[in-house]
């Protein structure tokens, strides 16, 4: 038996799909077709797509790099430290990202608590590209640990109990067994992480700045391009729309294969 | 930018949109306004290149205040706004922070000449930021800075957090901040900040003739405005 919902339940919920719906319409209408390549081929749309790519790729490595050992800690851990850790790694998600850019600052920048000890040694990460990426690796981490840590939790640990008991080491077990059998989660996390590394724009703006070729990314690109030249900048806005459904196409198997077995349960 | 709920008892607030090198004046200027007009007048800021946008969205603005006459022209010829008037004259300068390698620098030539003076400066979309390109175009030099920031205001900040050494930004904002060193450049650059009513707008104009008046320039000149 198919239980539909009555009238006025399709008649709210129409609501929030024009809401969500309309700006995408919208963006998508405003744009200029026949000036799309002249809009794309502009010094700072390359420029900024460039390095849209290569901060949120190398956020996303960075991700893995260190986000794979915290979900393994995360998931194993009960007591007071990992709660409170797991709390930090949240924090970014709720966290207003301009707020998180000030933090970063106080952190990270010249006269920050740890920025200072690396000036000593040359570094300065604020106006670098170091600093997008380190603003972008703050606020998308939180999206792949998470989902790394619900599949560990998740997972079958027959199979890495076995390989245990005949003598491998608890390395051996995570690279050889336990990696390969949660590489969904991984895949969907890195996704997640780089589509929200590729929008990132309060973080960045603050601690980073905004200079052509070095720390303007495609959203910054955007928010300086609305004020001199709006049809350039709904352009590139669409590249950004793109890309997002782009991830929404690559994960949809993930996660509506995930929603058919919980259902099936 | 106003949502549905602000401003309490709403209707009565008047809103003007200014450029965020009035902020230090917001306040006096909004106590004149309101003893003059009898209404409730709020000002919000932002970079004069972003009110062409919010205006032409409808933005609930009755007058604007930009910082620039190339900003208002475009905003009088989308015939947005009735004809503006000038209101005052800012002129820039270079601020630095009282490190050594901010105190080496005296002039525009040792800023453009410094290996390791870290330099923001205004996005080209701002008015600072035009004239800071008019500025080093007049004078021939070239700058590499590390950020152009979206307006003046978050320009000056970078130097006042330490994260940069030197900022190009109006001589109106350096006055604010007297712990940070300022330098006069020759030959600078004069902006011309306008005012103008926005089209349909009741208590737009007379905001505007207030904003002329003996007591608002006053209050600018106090503040470190020049008369137009």
């Amino acid at each position: 038996m198919t239980n539909r919902p009555p009238h006025w339940v399709v008649a709210i919920a129409v609501v929030p799909a024009i809401v969500l719906g309309a700006p995408l319409f919208a963006l998508l209408w405003r744009l200029p077709w026949s000036d799309l390549g002249g809009a794309l081929r502009s010094e700072a749309a390359k420029s900024a797509l460039g390095l849209s790519l290569i901060t949120s790729l190398s956020a996303t490595v960075l991700c893995v790099l260190f986000g794979l050992p915290l979900a393994w800690l995360l998931s194993t851990g009960t007591g007071v430290m990992t709660r409170v850790i797991r709390a930090l790694c949240l924090l970014p998600i709720v966290l207003p990202p301009v707020v998180g850019g000030v933090a970063l600052l106080l952190a990270f920048g010249r006269r920050g608590v740890v920025g200072q000890w690396l000036a000593d040694f040359g570094i300065q990460l604020s106006f670098s590209t170091a600093g997008v990426i380190l603003a972008q690796f703050f606020v998308s981490l939180p999206f792949f640990v998470l989902s790394v840590e619900a599949a560990l939790r998740q997972m079958d640990i027959e199979f890495a109990e076995v390989a245990q008991v005949h003598g491998a080491s608890p390395t051996r077990v995570f690279t050889a067994v336990t990696v390969p059998s949660i590489a969904p989660a991984i895949a969907a996390g890195s996704v997640l992480a780089w589509a929200r590394a590729l929008g990132e724009f309060g973080a960045t703006v603050t601690f980073a700045g905004s200079l052509q070729g070095r720390t303007q990314t495609l959203p910054l690109a955007v928010f300086n391009l609305l004020e001199s030249d709006p049809a350039d900048a709904v352009v590139l806005s669409a590249v950004l729309v793109v890309l997002a459904v782009a991830v929404l196409v690559v994960l949809r198997d993930r996660w509506f294969g995930v929603l058919r077995s919980e259902v099936q349960r | 930018m106003c949502f549905a709920g602000c401003g309490g008892s709403s209707g009565s607030v008047v809103d003007v949109l200014a450029a965020s090198s009035y902020t230090d004046v917001a306040d006096e200027l909004e106590t004149l306004l309101e003893d003059d007009l009898g209404i409730n007048v709020r000002f919000s800021f932002g970079s004069s290149g972003a009110f062409l946008e919010q205006l032409n969205q409808g933005a609930p603005a009755a007058a604007v205040i930009t910082a620039d006459d190339k900003t208002m022209r475009r905003l009088e010829s989308a015939k947005l706004v009735d004809a503006s008037i000038a209101i005052n004259r800012n002129d820039l300068i270079i601020v630095t922070s009282d490190s050594d390698v901010g105190r080496a620098i005296n002039s525009l030539v040792d800023l453009a000449a410094s290996d390791d003076a870290v330099t923001v400066v205004c996005a080209d979309s701002a008015p600072c930021g035009a004239a800071t390109d008019q500025l080093l175009k007049q004078a021939g030099l070239t700058l590499s800075p590390a950020s152009r920031e979206p307006n003046v205001r978050a320009t000056l900040t970078k130097v006042i957090l330490g994260e940069a050494d030197a900022a190009i930004v109006y001589g109106t904002d350096a006055r604010v901040h007297p712990d940070l060193r300022s330098v006069e450049i020759v030959d600078t650059v004069d902006v011309i900040g306008r005012a103008a009513a926005v089209k349909g707008k009741t208590h737009g104009s007379d905001i505007v003739e207030s904003l002329r008046s003996a007591a608002a320039m006053q209050i600018l000149a106090d503040a470190g405005f020049s008369a137009p």
